[in-house]
């Protein structure tokens, strides 16, 4: 129902008969009424619908039609008896009979033993239970496993309106008897019309017999007209990611998310990763607009597939919330994101932005409405509060560290009374890039490996792979579990392994006594590798190998993480952290145990540390169906205090120690049964003192 | 690792083992106690310089290249190799030694990534060579003011972003229009560089890491001597 109208306040208790609702009450007698289940009651003068009885008491009742009894949506159920804990006997002749047109409209909705609020008028003392797909403001749980709940207050909304028609006596214009109905049925004092969709004014009022449904926005655009009465409103909650974009069709009625598709960000072909998108902006002159156009022409696509997968048209999508990285952000807008290439990396603006989806280019309804969520600095943009919005730390006493993890990792550390951010620059490893048989997660991928510590024998899946590959099983490795590569998770697991098993000691240098337990390790001169997968058991016919090289890569890359989450936990003063949330795609796939072996990650109970998948998209959804979360990541965007990591002067020095596994210093008591007994000693080079100095080149 | 040792007592060839040794270790004390006892048998500021710790940082920076060893392990011995000629520098300019030259070194403007620029650096000031640090963030007027006070052999510039790195190419155009670009020995590194964009921007050598830096530094400096 129409919360933007006389929005009641929920302690008023009285509902007085001189307010501005069409109904007229016949006698100045009150009765009390009690709702359930949200235990609200209050004394209601006799003939008030129910509609206005409830929205006074602070409960809003879906409603479209605003009270002319046929949305059906503002369905409520008279309980029948004597309610003694309430004080009251409540029966279903203590309201108003149902007259014809409630009839038609219980039967055309089907409608059994519930009445229309709008309809049924106050006559005597009542409990009446509110049927959950009755309220507006629906709950919606956020995601699976998680307790955040959406409440359902779109920007957009849908009001049905009955226009005077016209006549020879009324030389007013249509628009001007829109906005009539508008202020007289919905109380909407200055409506304004998007001009772009003034030529179906007129045809809608011919269509629906002068009965057109608008669909509001902010309570005060009129951004798309239809005749008669209609009920379907649906938005698009867009994440665009430098690798993948998702797009999230949702009812903004109920909250349903009613198809999600994603593909990969053609920006790609421009450029692999951000910093190489910027450059080429830089250096085509048509660069920025022609990436801008290659992520709309995306966002449509997914679109029109979500749309027409739930049987719906792009053209019916009325709102839309896009998110992505700072980068991201500036090449769907249409911005050159040079500023943000270097150092002071300015962002053209900060701020959150509402536009029309058509100045965009996207092609969703003509008057659709996009809002764009803010960024916090040049890199930690708008995706990354999108998944502060998700997880909500701010909302919680524990201390959370909330992880991005992908070229640059975006941390977020802190708790209701403090909040801080930063960027670390991880680079490419972690995704299977600079790693000797690195590649991306697909098919063919390894995805887990697990080392056995005392005969240093591997097993891995691989991806496309139900089974678990064990190399040294005498059976041929079916054609799908043939590896190509080893992806992200991959690697991680893989190093973690061979820390735990010996095969490097903890500052990442191959250990040549493991090369004495296993032909697996080998050295060529005196740099080592472990062969992971025999010849045999990859679709290349050659063997994939760790080298020392990638453990270095690794190395470098958690190490700027940890070093990042180090100097927040540093500013804030805090020792070790609660709860540890790894969100996007990468941080679904890798195993906490294994971060934490490697130091990617502090300290924490494992069972505290979670993948929380694209928070970023969830927190584009929570933003497109609750209008007031927009304001909230506007805030938090304000509120959140951005360090810069690499200007700090301890920066270096924590890096420095990060590079160690798990860490030089830090203490990990959660893996102590875990972790092998430092190794000082071992220390792999030839003693000079004592022989001959042409010893250095030995080998093994 | 080091068991206490009389310094005294060992023959000369083999304190320099040592020497090398704790540089590799990264023992620092023990770096300065070996130097003073060099210096205590006669042995001169340069001797000591290029036969014990330049040589000694040598291996260093192979096992670097190799990947044996790592930055935490690098940055130890540089701070060792550091001990060592403090005791050695105000002897060397006294002794009128042969200077090794003088690196002038930053990352560019733009870039803030501090700690590749910074590894290279000690490499080089392990390698002998007089290192002047200008930071992160450096545009092409402080560099040609470095250079100007300086008067260096080599010239360093790193970048870690591919939208950073063109600036190398405007600082060595302002090099040549300030007429100083013909004395120095430009190096350049950085994650997105590779040697066919050092040699677009006129560069002498693009460095994949600082081991490769150093030997690439010494390269091109006997070669210019020798030249």
């Amino acid at each position: 129902m129409g919360e933007g109208q006389a929005r009641p306040s929920t302690h008023t208790h009285r509902y007085g008969t001189d307010d501005t609702v069409t109904d007229k009450p016949t006698s100045t007698r009150e009765h009390q009424l009690v709702l359930v289940p949200s235990g609200r009651r209050g004394l209601i003068a006799e003939g008030t619908d129910l509609l206005t009885a409830c929205r006074s008491l602070g409960v809003d009742l879906e409603s479209i039609c605003g009270g002319k009894q046929t949305c059906g949506k503002c369905q409520v159920v008279v309980e029948e008896g004597r309610y003694e804990k309430h004080g009251l006997s409540s029966a279903a002749r203590h309201l108003s009979p149902p007259e014809a047109q409630e009839i038609a409209c219980a039967a055309k909705f089907d409608i059994h033993g519930r009445r229309l609020a709008c309809a049924a008028r106050v006559q005597g003392e009542l409990l009446v239970s509110v049927p959950e797909e009755s309220q507006a403001r629906k709950q919606v749980i956020a995601k699976e496993a998680t307790e955040r709940t959406i409440t359902i207050q779109p920007a957009v909304r849908l009001v049905y309106i009955e226009v005077t028609p016209a006549s020879l006596g009324d030389h007013r214009g249509d628009w001007q008897r829109v906005v009539q109905a508008l202020r007289e049925q919905w109380q909407i004092a200055s409506p304004v019309l998007d001009t772009a969709v003034l030529p179906s004014l007129q045809p809608a009022l011919r269509r629906g017999g002068s009965t057109l449904t608008l669909t509001l926005w902010d309570e005060r655009e009129v951004l798309r007209i239809e005749p008669g009465y209609v009920e379907r409103l649906v938005g698009l909650a867009v994440d665009v990611g430098s690798t993948t974009i998702a797009a999230h069709l949702c009812d903004l009625r109920t909250g349903a998310v009613l198809a999600s598709e994603s593909m990969m960000n053609p920006q790609v072909r421009f450029g692999e990763d951000l910093m190489s998108r910027v450059s080429y902006g830089m250096s085509e002159p048509q660069g920025v607009a022609r990436m801008h156009r290659a992520v709309i022409r995306a966002i449509n696509e997914l679109a029109e597939k979500a749309a027409a997968r739930a049987g719906f048209t792009s053209g019916e999508i009325v709102d839309s919330v896009l998110v992505g990285n700072s980068i991201m952000h500036h090449l769907l807008l249409g911005l050159d994101p040079v500023e943000l290439g270097g150092a002071p990396f300015a962002l053209a603006t900060s701020g959150p932005l509402d536009v029309k989806a058509r100045d965009l280019g996207l092609a969703f309804h003509r008057g659709a409405r996009v809002h764009v969520l803010p960024c916090i600095a040049g890199h930690v943009g708008a995706d990354h509060v999108a998944a502060l919005l998700a997880e909500a730390p701010h909302k919680q006493d524990e201390v959370m560290l909330l992880i991005d993890v992908g070229t640059n990792a975006e941390i977020s550390l802190g708790n209701r009374a403090r909040m801080m951010c930063a960027s670390s620059p991880t680079g490419p490893a972690f995704e299977g890039a600079q790693i000797t048989h690195g590649q991306r997660a697909a098919p063919g991928a390894i995805e887990r490996v697990r080392i056995d510590r005392a005969t240093l024998e591997p097993r891995f899946k691989v991806i496309g792979h139900e089974a678990w590959v064990e190399p040294q099983a005498a059976d041929e490795v079916p054609a799908q579990a043939r590896a190509t590569g080893i992806c992200g998770s991959g690697i991680i697991e893989a190093v973690a392994e061979m820390f735990l098993a010996g095969i490097i000691t903890s500052d990442g240098r191959f250990d040549e006594q493991a090369a004495e337990r296993s032909p697996r390790v080998q050295f060529e001169g005196r740099t080592g590798r472990y062969v992971l997968a025999d010849a045999a058991q990859t679709a290349t016919g050659a063997p994939i190998v760790v080298t020392q090289s990638d453990v270095r890569a690794i190395q470098l890359a958690k190490a700027a993480l940890y070093a990042g989450v180090r100097l927040l936990m540093e500013h804030q003063g805090v020792a070790h952290v609660d709860r540890i949330a790894l969100a996007g795609a990468f941080g679904s796939y890798i195993s906490p145990r294994h971060a934490m072996i490697l130091g990617m990650i502090p300290d924490c109970e494992l069972e505290r540390v979670q993948a929380v998948g694209n928070s970023a998209g969830d927190g584009a959804r929570i933003a497109l169906l609750d209008r007031e979360q927009r304001a909230e990541a506007e805030r938090l965007a304000g509120w959140v205090e951005h360090v810069q990591t690499a200007t700090e002067p301890t920066f270096q020095d924590q890096f420095v120690a990060a590079l160690a596994l798990p860490h030089a210093s830090d203490a990990f008591p959660h893996l102590q049964a875990e972790l092998p007994a430092p190794r000082t000693a071992a220390r792999a080079r030839p003693r000079l003192s004592h022989t001959n100095p042409s010893h250095l080149e030995i080998a093994e | 690792m080091s068991e206490e040792l009389d310094l005294t007592k060992l023959p000369t060839e083999e304190i320099v083992l040592q020497i090398k040794d704790d540089l590799y270790d990264g023992l620092a004390a023990e770096v300065a106690a070996a130097v003073r006892e060099l210096l205590r048998r006669g042995l001169t500021p340069y001797e000591v310089l290029t036969g014990s710790l330049v040589a000694g940082m040598d291996v260093v920076g192979a096992d670097f290249r190799d990947g044996v060893l790592f930055v935490p392990e690098v940055l130890m011995a540089a701070k060792s190799m550091k001990a060592g000629m403090e005791i050695l520098r105000p002897l060397l300019v006294e002794t009128g030694a042969p200077q090794i030259g003088t690196l002038v070194i930053g990352t560019v403007k733009g870039d803030i990534h501090d700690i590749g620029k910074n590894l290279v650096a000690m490499m080089m000031e392990g390698a002998g060579f007089k290192v002047v640090n200008l930071g992160i963030n450096v545009d092409a007027e402080k560099f040609i003011g470095a250079v100007k006070e300086h008067k260096p052999t080599l010239f360093g510039m790193s970048a870690l972003l591919t939208t950073t790195m063109p600036y190398m190419g405007v600082v060595i155009k302002a090099l040549k229009e300030a007429g100083l670009r013909d004395d120095l020995i430009v190096l350049v590194g950085g994650a997105p560089l590779n040697a066919a964009f050092a040699e677009e921007i006129e560069a002498d050598a693009y460095c994949r890491d600082a081991a490769i830096a150093v030997e690439t530094a010494k390269k091109l400096v006997a070669l210019k001597r020798g030249g």
